[in-house]
């Protein structure tokens, strides 16, 4: 029994291996510029150096055993929200592109938003298990549960980053759906939410215009917008075969932001549809070897929905990521984890998954 | 795992499947599109100029010629300080700053405009000590073509202009051949137009042009150029030219025209400067056309080389109008006819022929038509069509009037009578060679013996011979043409004097002439054919073929008969060789 979860659990991490050494490929290939310049060599030890940060955070949070996890939730929580409202303080954060999404730390810049994809989860399964007996009463069981989310989610969007806060909303809406939350609290949810979130999009003109954007690229190639296209013409020109590991063009100057948001679309180019087919191969038995190794976990336990929440919350950045690079959805920032180059998105990335082993393992101390 | 569990995963796993197929389709389906899209942007073709091929003379002497030279462009896209930067490139280059920074300003999205092409090397030196940024400049390699003889046998050979395209003369008639294939290849860019690697796959080498050689012999052709420029200044003619033919071959020896223009230099040139007159100035022969319908009645048996006939004392009345001769001449042979250049004899002639045999003459002595000489530009002149021809006709035709000719035409009807009645066309191409002749071992003219163009035998060669040997050579003996005498040669010539019509009254002008003369020899054995033609001379006051165009045309004959070594078998004229039949 315990060998069998020993070997899953050896599956799950060769899993990520694959994918993070995957990553420093990409990234190094993805940061190949047209000129050569010195960004090129800095964009790979920049990304060893998250790497090395990342796993180790991942391996601490893998041994941190779950109630520590459950008492520090709160706490952790208020860390990310007195970050995320330190980051909109002139002198704190930094403004790039007109987003002010980034601490300065040391050396590294650091991004509340990123950390608060865990913190959140974890105080709000926190939350639903404390109530667990009184979720039917609107106050314990709803409102209760919903303050973190309305505090955390209204920072992040006024960054601006409005992809970061749906994905927020969708990990609240994971724990709240997975840990039984009752439908009727989801149907008043949402006829709170659309309207709202109708109402933003229509009061933010550009937002629009991305959404313009990507129905253009379904009927007008050409009226779609430069990154699309560029990563749509990426894709398709790597053909089954692609053009070779290093030997794409497109991320040369072409392709805006090869070696973060859009990695995969160079991949699309280099490796063509074996690589990109792999990659997908490669979340898809990432996903089942997670759901395995949590499989034995009590279904409403603090662990199983922390676990189940992060492990997939993961993989939807992924299939968000692709979805965008493949113009499925508009574009918003969402990195590909483990593919691109590193950032507080890596190391959350690597911090969700050993927090998914930590919780697999709590399991097993309580059994024995 | 409860329902719920089963709904995320479920949806998580939909999500991959539609993925999958979009990248499928994205991957395979419109692979080649987007491959065609990134290749567009990517890749950019540039061509590689080919050498255009030399013009060379018939013993080797270059006449036109191409070097490799730097055309400078900008790109104004990458230049910051435009008025900065005019300013220096238009200091360095001579040029005018503010319309270089005008069109800079114009075209500042864009990655390339030409400002100067074809540098000279000091102006590369110059602009190089600029020393401005790479990313703003490049040089294109561009072939600049150059004349070292500057105006020598210009308008036989035209010029190239900017574009490498072939204007006028050799240059645009065997432009095909002299241009040759550009090559190409593929440069792979980035997004700001910056090249960064060249497909070498992709090349596809240039084909240099051929070089084309000549028949003209330079020598001959810058004496002949000179003796014309003499004519020039001493009778202010609006114009003149001169061929110089081997009468035997076709081939043209020498040709020029005036007034001329410098292809190193066409920005100096005149609108008129441009017109070769060999082959585009139409004219009334006159006397010179004689010849031929004399040589044609008697191939038609319509008089006899012994014949008397009356001249009427210098009164003839045709039909509705009365013919004059300058003099008044009473009974005169064939022979004199042709040397005293009686109208009336000719006319008479003409009767004997009637309009059906001198329209036949006209057109078998190649008038009317293009010569074939390869000379863009060339007019056919002016035969009307038989229809229109009338009883004025059979007496203006002997004379020469009525038809418009090019001094090209005249010269090669001329060369048929010298060359025994056989009609060929000029040359002036001997041959064209694929290597350059830099590059070619030796120069040999008779490895290639190029086909033998269009001949075709029009008059019987005892009845050319006689007119060359009696009559022409009587001209020059004791008749119109006395001026062109040479001593150690017995010359054959006619003289032309043709009136123009003035445009304003429709009627011949008596103050508007066109002189001509055509001259040869040896008379036994015609090596070298001269035709000069003046149009228009305006100092002096005798203004005939015989004075105006004679002399020039005997030294140029002259000097070609002793270049080319021409020696004169001196025999009786009565013993001369009968042709053999």
């Amino acid at each position: 029994m315990g060998r069998k979860l020993e070997q899953e659990k050896g599956i799950f991490i060769s899993l990520v291996s694959m994918l993070l050494g995957f990553g420093c490929l990409m990234v190094y290939s993805a940061s190949i510029t047209s000129w050569p310049t010195e960004y090129e060599q800095i964009y790979l030890s920049r990304h060893m150096i998250y790497l090395c940060l990342g796993v180790t955070i991942a391996a601490v949070c893998s041994k941190v055993p779950s109630r520590i996890w459950f008492k520090l939730a709160p706490l952790l929580f208020a860390l990310s929200l007195l970050f995320l409202v330190l980051v909109l303080f002139p002198g704190m954060g930094r403004r790039v592109n007109g987003a002010q999404r980034w601490l300065r730390i040391g050396g590294l810049s650091f991004q509340p938003s990123e950390m608060a994809k865990i913190t959140l989860v974890l105080y709000v399964s926190r939350l639903l298990v404390l109530n667990r007996e009184r979720l039917n009463q609107f106050w314990h069981g709803a409102v209760r549960v919903l303050i973190p989310p309305a505090l955390i989610i209204p920072l992040v969007m006024i960054e601006p980053d409005l992809g970061t806060s749906l994905f927020l909303a969708m990990g609240v809406g994971i724990v709240l759906f997975s840990g039984g939350w009752p439908k009727r609290y989801f149907f008043l949810a949402g006829v709170v939410a659309i309207p709202s979130f109708l109402l933003l999009l229509f009061s933010r003109p550009y937002m629009l215009k991305r959404i313009h954007g990507l129905l253009a690229t379904w009927t007008d190639f050409n009226l779609a917008p430069y990154q699309i296209k560029q990563s749509m013409i990426s894709l398709g020109s790597g053909g089954i075969w692609g053009v070779g590991l290093g030997k794409g063009l497109q991320k040369l100057s072409f392709l805006p932001e090869a070696n973060t948001d859009f990695v995969f679309a160079v991949v699309g180019e280099e490796l063509g549809l074996v690589g990109t087919c792999a990659i997908l191969f490669l979340w898809c038995n990432l996903y089942v070897a997670g759901l395995k190794i949590i499989k034995k976990l009590e279904m409403n336990s603090f662990e199983f929905i922390v676990a189940f929440t992060l492990l997939s919350m993961t993989v939807i950045q992924a299939v968000t990521n692709v979805a965008v690079v493949t113009a499925m959805i508009p574009p918003k920032g969402i990195p590909h984890p483990f593919l691109s180059s590193g950032g507080t998105n890596l190391l959350m990335n690597l911090a969700s998954l050993g927090i998914v082993l930590s919780m697999a393992k709590s399991k097993q101390v309580e059994a024995l | 795992m409860n329902w719920r569990l089963k709904f995320i995963v479920m949806t998580i796993c939909c999500g991959w499947m539609i993925l999958f197929g979009r990248l499928v389709f994205l991957q395979t389906w419109q692979a080649n599109e987007l491959t065609q899209r990134a290749n567009r942007q990517h890749t950019f073709t540039q061509s590689i100029p080919a050498r255009p091929g030399d013009i060379i003379d018939r013993n080797g002497r270059l006449l036109a010629t191409s070097v490799k030279t730097q055309s400078l462009y900008l790109v104004p896209k990458h230049i910051k300080d435009v008025k900065k930067i005019s300013s220096q490139v238009a200091g360095a280059l001579n040029l005018n700053a503010i319309d270089l920074q005008k069109k800079i300003e114009k075209n500042g999205q864009k990655y390339f405009i030409w400002v100067k092409r074809r540098l000279s090397e000091q102006e590369t030196e110059v602009f190089q000590k600029l020393e401005l940024s790479r990313s703003i400049y490049g040089f294109q390699q561009e072939f600049l073509r150059c004349y070292p003889q500057e105006t020598l046998a210009a308008h036989l050979l035209g010029l190239r202009n900017i574009d490498g395209i072939g204007r006028g003369g050799i240059e645009q008639g065997f432009d095909h051949e002299i241009q040759g294939t550009p090559g190409e290849r593929t440069l792979i860019r980035d997004s700001r137009g910056r090249i960064i690697d060249m497909d070498d796959l992709s090349i596809r080498h240039p084909k240099n042009g051929k070089t084309i050689v000549l028949s003209i012999d330079s020598v001959l052709q810058f004496h002949t150029e000179k003796e014309l420029d003499s004519l020039m200044e001493t009778w202010k003619p609006k114009g003149a030219c001169v061929t110089v033919m081997d009468p035997s071959t076709g081939e043209i020896l020498a040709s020029a025209s005036r007034p001329v223009f410098n292809p190193n230099h066409p920005e100096k040139a005149m609108p008129e400067d441009w017109k070769n007159l060999n082959v585009s100035a139409v004219f009334e022969p006159g006397s010179t056309f004689k010849p031929f319908i004399v040589a044609w009645a008697l191939q038609k048996n319509r008089i006899a080389k012994e014949e008397i006939l009356n001249c009427e004392r210098g009164r003839y009345r045709m039909g509705p109008r009365t013919l004059h001769d300058h003099h008044r001449y009473g009974d005169l042979s064939i022979e004199d006819i042709l040397v005293k250049s009686s109208n009336i004899g000719m006319a008479k002639i003409g009767e004997r022929l009637t309009n059906k045999q001198l329209y036949r003459a006209t057109v078998l002595f190649g008038f009317g038509s293009k010569t074939g000489s390869g000379l863009p530009g060339e007019v056919r002149g002016l035969v009307q069509p038989f229809k229109k021809w009338n009883i004025y006709s059979t007496g203006s035709i002997p004379m020469g009037q009525e038809i418009g000719v090019t001094p090209l035409q005249l010269i090669s009807a001329h060369a048929a009578l010298a060359n025994r009645g056989i009609l060929s066309q000029p040359r002036l191409v001997l041959k064209t060679m694929n290597s350059s002749l830099v590059h070619s071992a030796g120069f040999n003219l008779q490895d290639e013996k190029e086909k033998r163009r269009t001949v075709s035998p029009i008059i019987d060669p005892e009845i050319c011979q006689w007119i060359i040997e009696k009559p022409m050579t009587e001209v020059i003996r004791r008749g119109t043409g006395k001026k062109a005498k040479l001593p150690d040669y017995t010359v054959f010539g006619k003289t032309g004097t043709a009136q123009k019509i003035n445009p304003e009254t429709g009627k011949y002008s008596h103050t508007k002439l066109v002189c001509s003369f055509v001259c040869g020899a040896p008379s036994n054995n015609p090596k070298v054919l001269v035709l000069v033609v003046v149009d228009e001379p305006t100092t002096g006051r005798s203004h005939y073929g015989g004075t105006v165009a004679a002399p020039t045309a005997s030294r140029i004959l002259e000097k070609v008969l002793n270049h080319t070594g021409v020696k004169e078998q001196k025999q009786d004229l009565k013993l001369a060789i009968k042709p053999v039949h």
